[in-house]
């Protein structure tokens, strides 16, 4: 993990500590040790739980970004466009 | 050619690489139908604009038709295909009008207790996301990506809609895996800030 950039936090982590590793922590790149430890932490303060789970909605609501089907005008221009590649290269061929 | 077509759907990615090596046309085509959808939206988001969407669409693609023979068996298509789309986009902003801010800091990002205090976090958490995203989140969520500086936009958009993991958006965008874990936490940051008010006395207005 060292390449990755881990920080090394205490186990009994500050509010500061906490949002500096929010990230690793949310894409489960943290020991199971250190997220107890924000666990332990979170628990008794009402701010970073606040703060871990607004963070947490957020991602969720990226990652469920609908996906938009590819407009049939984009797509008829793209593949003309693919055609005249394939003709030019068919021809050397 | 019905048998056809439904044969190559079969095939993943790099099966379809090694036909569109040998020249088979309709291989490259199942390719592009797996991944103009996506490169399309990204395109949308990276470039701020339909029409230069699409130029890169093109872009990539005819890039990739080119190249196809340089790419290597041991690699994943996609992470290549990406990286291609990755260059079009930066041509692309260079010729754009459109200029986000292109920088981040820390300080302005992390809430300070005030801020904390506001959130009603209880009420909101137990919402079920479809329930949560109506027209104006959506908006807002639009918004902030949009408004993200393009290096941070493009790595929240490869890792967190794409699913890329850190090592391969660093390969796409050319960053180590810290400068990508960097980037995704303050993009991160960014935009739950930016969201913030809905995080607030939801109350009734969601239901
Ligand atoms: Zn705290």
């Amino acid at each position: 993990m060292s390449e990755s950039g881990m920080k090394n936090i205490s186990s009994d982590p500050t509010c500061e500590e906490i949002f500096t590793v929010l990230s690793e922590y949310i894409d489960g790149e943290l020991s199971k040790e250190l997220c107890e430890a924000i666990e332990a932490h979170n628990g008794n303060c009402p701010p970073c739980q606040a703060f871990v789970e607004t963070y947490t909605k957020t991602i969720e609501l990226v990652r469920t970004q609908p996906a938009e089907p590819l407009p049939s005008a984009v797509k008829d221009e793209l593949s003309a466009a693919l055609k005249r590649c394939q003709d030019a290269l068919d021809q050397t061929r | 050619m019905e048998g056809n077509d439904a044969m190559l759907a079969k095939l993943q990615d790099n099966e379809l690489v090694t036909r569109a090596q040998q020249g088979r046309h309709d291989a490259f085509e199942e390719l592009v139908s797996r991944y103009a959808g996506r490169l399309y939206s990204m395109g949308r988001r990276m470039c701020g604009n339909d029409d230069d969407a699409k130029d890169m669409l093109q872009e990539t693609f005819m890039a990739a038709f080119k190249g196809i023979d340089g790419f290597r068996a041991e690699a994943k298509f996609s992470v290549w295909l990406f990286q291609i789309a990755k260059h079009a986009c930066m041509r692309m902003r260079r010729k754009s009008t459109f200029a986000p801010r292109e920088t981040l800091s820390l300080e302005e990002l992390v809430p300070n207790e005030e801020e904390l205090k506001t959130l009603s976090v209880a009420d909101w958490r137990r919402t079920p996301i479809d329930k949560l995203l109506n027209k104006e989140l959506q908006g807002a969520l639009d918004e902030a990506i949009q408004v993200l500086p393009p290096d941070h936009r493009m790595v929240l958009l490869l890792r967190d809609v794409e699913g890329f993991s850190a090592e391969e958006t660093g390969q796409i965008v050319g960053a180590s895996i810290s400068a990508v874990k960097s980037r995704l936490h303050r993009a991160r940051l960014f935009t739950r800030k930016h969201l913030h008010h809905f995080y607030q006395d939801q109350g009734s207005s969601h239901v």
